[in-house]
């Protein structure tokens, strides 16, 4: 690895990387473009909404293509800002996956769509977010972690305050800049030591975990704490959950569940590949992160069960599911991390966002947010009411869905493990402890929807058939998933 | 497509059909679910004929000799370092299964025709009940762990809703309740799953398989594997094919249920409606029992071996203790409930004794039970969908006034009991031989289990003759008068459908060879695996 005094050849490297670097220009384009049709358009919702969607579509297919013609080993971008091989790559697509149905999610939202300042601007911040998920999952770089870090989260401050208009959302949107703002000055520090120790800031330099090796373990300890407490915000693992209830309550309905699904994608994405070299130096790391995912687990779903408003039952689920993923980050090795995080992520991505769709259906046309309110509904709809149940099942892990494979998988690639690293048997006792837990919440709305006996339900609007149909599809896909994985088992 | 996959997903297909079908044909739905039924009546009484015994057809732990095989590729999942999860559909019968599979038929079968009572909602009830159906048939048939697990999983689903919606006052709390007992033990099961799996090879190809028969034996486990036999692993100090055995048998206990794991069944019985009580008890209690045998025991003889008289005891005290509970009740169901746990004691019991006479006998009983206990929950449907009441103490001399009923009440209660001539008395006397021949042919329980357990039977007879003393003898007197309007005796559907149950508690009683001899090389084979 260079250092990039030389300058002829710092050029040289950047100039072959452009090629690679296509699927991130297509979306800066698309955000400017955004801005610039906004700006001198009128009534141009439409015509913005079709501009984002193209937008992510040709970036996906940037990136299908760079899939086919991929080396087996891997490339560093930009003088080491960058890595670029398979695994990036497929996370970017699953990311992207879910910000294209998360953006048909926002179309159809009509909290944002009826807010006054419009939804363009929305759009606009919505790409931005995109783009700093995607430099997230290959950033290299110290310096690019915490610059995709900080585009992620102020595009996702802005979005959940986007419709501010009572208290309860302000205070929402206040605790989660100032909880994030407080976690990502936390990890800046971080970060700086791990500079300090190592003169360097690329990741993938030898000296940054050598460096590890010459200190004592508390310092070690300590650096990577505050190096994940950046990273644990966002993916709001216990103890930085505090906001997650606060903010997917108040947010849109639609933003909480992309919030709650796309940037733990990006998220993880980047945090396996800190894995495997920090188990080798830091000898605490496994421990570290398998008490952290035990109490997680354990908070997320001994809390979701106290939950009576459905949307912050799914954020705390959503924190159980994070300890859950936060296992695999234990295993020594990177292939098997890697795969078996992609299908569990794919897996919850579409659970969720099925989930949290039926959700906004539920509340845009009953005026349906907790879980009181739904009694009896099994009796007024037969297709949102089924679906809603297929993704408790799915969240839950039950067979025939494609949850239970996910944690089939996960536990399946631990628990040859059990003996080899300490603790592990214990946090899985957890997991499945929980797992039964969680039954008792998810099922908490199956049991309202068809066991309570029905009150009056007040329809408010017309059914939205794009709404439907796509809450089908997901569930649908949760269905056969969980028959027939090999199908979506891509990576 | 052979016979088991039609057994299997004929019931699926009849439950889109209904699903698809208006609303207004939704009377016609209930003739779906029984012609599914006694379709898949005649496929198994048809397999059950064929079925062949002897040296080249005993199952257990040898994959070739088991009948009726279907085999395809199902899942191939890459995970990894580990290679790829390899799960595939087979499916195959031998011995231990066959019997069951009838029986999930007939009991299917009287489930549907007791669905008269249902009133509300039948398009949702029939499907559900069309994929418990599917669900059961699968789990008998299932040779691989992973798709015997997903068919053991998807048992949940319909029932939590079956009992959740149709059931009594508080069948919320009965529903939910079964449903975590039973998946607190299903779980921690899959995390063994997933160890055997990894620990387990196919001898023909190298990899890595979920194949039920391979992980039976020793030969096919990696020497380093987690379940090794060999490399004595430990996991949090426990020896880990010990721990492995417990979870997979705590699972199956909760499911049969065994003392102190059956406290969700009087729940679950007492709520849900009369052809749920039959099914449960009929079918599900068996797949517990099932489960025991064909992953338990089989998977893990050197611990069951070790651990026999635990379990035997576990037997005795759910026999007891059944019992005694069950003279405690004055809610007719509740009691018959208890009677269960009682029953399927013996199943336990038999086992542990490891004796070619005890498995018979406790094969025999979980058969025997399906038949009898079915007959009881129906015989309590009768009179609760005709006065909505239960309570032993509200009738009285029932005998003058309803005497087809009684007729066929005594002969539930006498074949319960455990009289000679009835199908109980045979796997009951056989369980207790088996348990009692123990101590002098393998040392494995004391005889004090065999003779405590035969004081179970006596208490049995306290607890159902009282009942009938209580209910259909005497002065006739119910407890409001316009019930005795109501209190009609069977009419001719109440009739067929107890006629064939106490023809086969009759006929497996004079006759015990019918089933014997179908399992008896079975049995042979289940043994030579404790040696």
């Amino acid at each position: 690895m260079q250092t990039g005094l030389d300058i002829a050849q710092s050029t040289e490297n950047i100039i072959t990387s452009l090629s690679y670097f296509i699927p991130e220009f297509i979306i800066t384009i698309g955000f400017m473009l955004v801005i610039i049709i906004d700006l001198f358009l009128k009534k141009a919702e439409r015509l913005v909404f079709f501009a984002t969607m193209l937008t992510l579509v040709l970036a996906a297919v940037a990136y299908l293509l760079q899939l086919n013609i991929i080396q087996t080993n891997s490339l560093l971008l930009f003088n080491g800002m960058f890595l670029h091989n398979s695994y990036v790559i497929g996370f970017k697509l699953l990311a992207l996956f879910a910000s294209i149905i998360s953006l048909v999610f926002f179309n159809q939202d009509k909290e944002l769509k009826n807010h006054p300042k419009g939804i363009n601007d929305f759009y606009t911040i919505f790409l931005g977010s995109v783009l700093g998920l995607l430099t997230l999952i290959s950033s290299a770089n110290l310096l690019m972690l915490f610059l995709s870090i900080e585009m992620l989260s102020i595009a996702s401050y802005l979005m959940v305050s986007y419709t501010n208009k009572e208290k309860l959302q302000a205070e929402a949107g206040m605790k989660y800049v100032l909880f994030g703002a407080t976690a990502s000055a936390i990890m800046l520090y971080g970060l700086t030591f791990l500079y300090g120790f190592s003169g360097t800031l690329n990741l993938y330099n030898e000296n940054i975990f050598t460096a590890f090796e010459q200190i004592n373990s508390f310092s070690a300890s300590l650096v990577l704490l505050m190096v994940l407490a950046g990273i644990g915000f966002k993916l709001s693992f216990v103890p930085f959950h505090f906001w997650t209830p606060d903010a997917y309550q108040q947010a849109p309905t639609s933003v909480s569940s992309f919030l709650s699904t796309v940037p733990k994608i990006a998220v993880f994405a980047f945090l396996f590949r800190l894995a495997a070299p920090f188990q080798l130096v830091a000898i605490h790391f496994s421990t570290i992160i398998l008490f952290a995912a035990g109490i997680t687990m354990l908070v997320g779903n001994v809390m979701a069960v106290f939950q009576k408003d459905l949307k912050r039952l799914l954020a705390y689920s959503s924190i159980g599911h994070t300890g859950f993923l936060l296992m695999l980050l234990v295993l020594p090795d990177d292939s098997t991390m890697s795969s078996n995080l992609w299908f569990y992520l794919f897996a919850y991505s579409i659970t969720n966002i099925g989930a949290f769709m039926s959700i906004a259906y539920l509340e845009d046309r009953f005026n349906i947010k907790t879980l009181q309110q739904l009694k009896g509904l099994g009796k007024l709809n037969t297709i949102i009411a089924p679906c809603l149940v297929v993704f408790m099942v799915s969240l839950t892990g039950l067979p025939p869905t494609v949850g239970f494979m996910a944690k089939f998988v996960v536990f399946s690639s631990l628990i040859s493990e059990t003996i080899a690293i300490n603790f592990l048997a214990p946090v899985l006792i957890v997991a499945v402890l929980t797992t039964v837990l969680s039954l008792f919440y998810y099922f908490n709305i199956p049991l309202h929807i068809y066991l309570k006996k029905p009150e009056e339900l007040i329809v408010k609007k017309k059914k939205s058939m794009i709404f439907d149909f796509f809450i089908l599809i997901l569930a649908i896909m949760v269905l056969i998933a969980g028959v027939f994985p090999d199908i979506f088992k891509i990576f | 497509m052979g016979l088991l996959s039609i057994l299997i997903f004929a019931p699926l297909l009849f439950a889109l059909m209904i699903l698809l079908l208006p609303k207004k044909y939704s009377q016609t739905y209930k003739y779906f679910t029984i012609a599914v039924a006694v379709i898949q009546l005649v496929i198994t009484a048809y397999m059950y004929c064929q079925f062949q015994t002897g040296a080249a057809f005993t199952g257990v732990n040898q994959l070739d000799s088991y009948q009726f095989k279907e085999y395809l590729p199902w899942i191939r999942l890459d995970i990894g370092k580990f290679g790829a999860l390899q799960i595939d559909y087979l499916l195959g019968v031998d011995g231990f299964s066959i019997p069951l599979l009838f029986l999930s038929a007939l009991v299917m079968l009287i489930g549907a025709l007791s669905s008269w009572e249902i009133k509300e909602n039948h398009k949702g009830y029939f499907s559900l009940m069309m994929l418990l159906n599917t669900a059961i048939m699968g789990v008998f048939c299932a040779l691989d762990i992973f798709l015997f697990y997903v068919f053991y999983e998807l048992m949940l689903l319909p029932l939590y809703f079956l009992i959740g919606i149709w059931g009594g006052v508080r069948r919320e709390y009965a529903a939910i309740k079964f449903f975590l007992y039973t998946l607190l033990g299903s779980v921690f099961m899959l995390l063994v799953i997933a160890g055997l799996y990894f620990s387990v090879i196919d001898p023909l190809t190298g990899n890595h398989t979920f194949n039920i028969v391979h992980m039976m034996n020793p030969q096919n486990y990696v020497p380093d594997g987690i379940f090794s036999f060999l490399a004595h692993q430990d996991i949090l100090g426990i020896p880990a094919r010990l721990l492995g055995f417990i979870i997979v048998f705590i699972a199956f206990a909760i499911k049969v249920p065994i003392v102190p794991f059956h406290t969700w069944l009087p729940d679950a019985h007492v709520e849900a409606p009369t052809p749920i009580s039959i099914i449960l008890a009929g079918i599900l209690l068996k797949v517990g029992g099932y489960g025991i045998i064909r992953i338990a025991y089989s998977i893990f003889p050197d611990v069951a071996l070790n651990l026999s008289f635990y379990i035997g005891l576990l037997g005795v005290i759910s026999i007891l203790y059944g019992a005694l509970v069950a003279l405690a009740q004055t809610d007719l169901k509740r009691l018959i409930a208890y009677s269960s746990v009682s029953h399927m004691g013996f199943v336990l019991l038999g086992l542990a004794s490891l004796t070619s006479e005890g498995i018979s006998g406790a094969m025999m009983q979980m058969i025997s039970h399906g038949f009898l206990s079915v007959m009881l929950f129906f015989i309590v449907g009768v009179i609760y969908n005709r006065v909505h009441d239960r309570y032993i103490y509200n009738f009285r001399g029932l005998a003058t006034h309803m005497p087809i009923y009684t007729g066929f009440v005594m002969i539930a209660f006498f074949a319960s009991l455990g009289l000679p001539g009835f199908s109980a008395f045979i796997a009951e006397a056989f369980s207790l031989i088996g348990a009692f021949n123990s101590e002098s042919v393998n040392g494995l329980i004391p005889r004090w289990m065999a003779i405590l357990g035969s004081l179970g039977i006596l208490l049995g007879a306290a607890y159902l003759l009282w009942t009938l003393q209580r209910m259909f003898f005497g002065q006739l007197r119910v407890k409001e008068e316009n019930w005795l309007i109501k209190l009609k005796d069977l009419n001719v559907r109440e009739i067929l459908t107890l006629i064939p149950l106490a023809f086969f508690a009759i006929l497996l009683g004079v006759m015990p060879s019918l089933v014997f001899n179908i399992i008896n090389t079975s049995v042979n084979q289940f043994i030579l695996l404790f040696t």
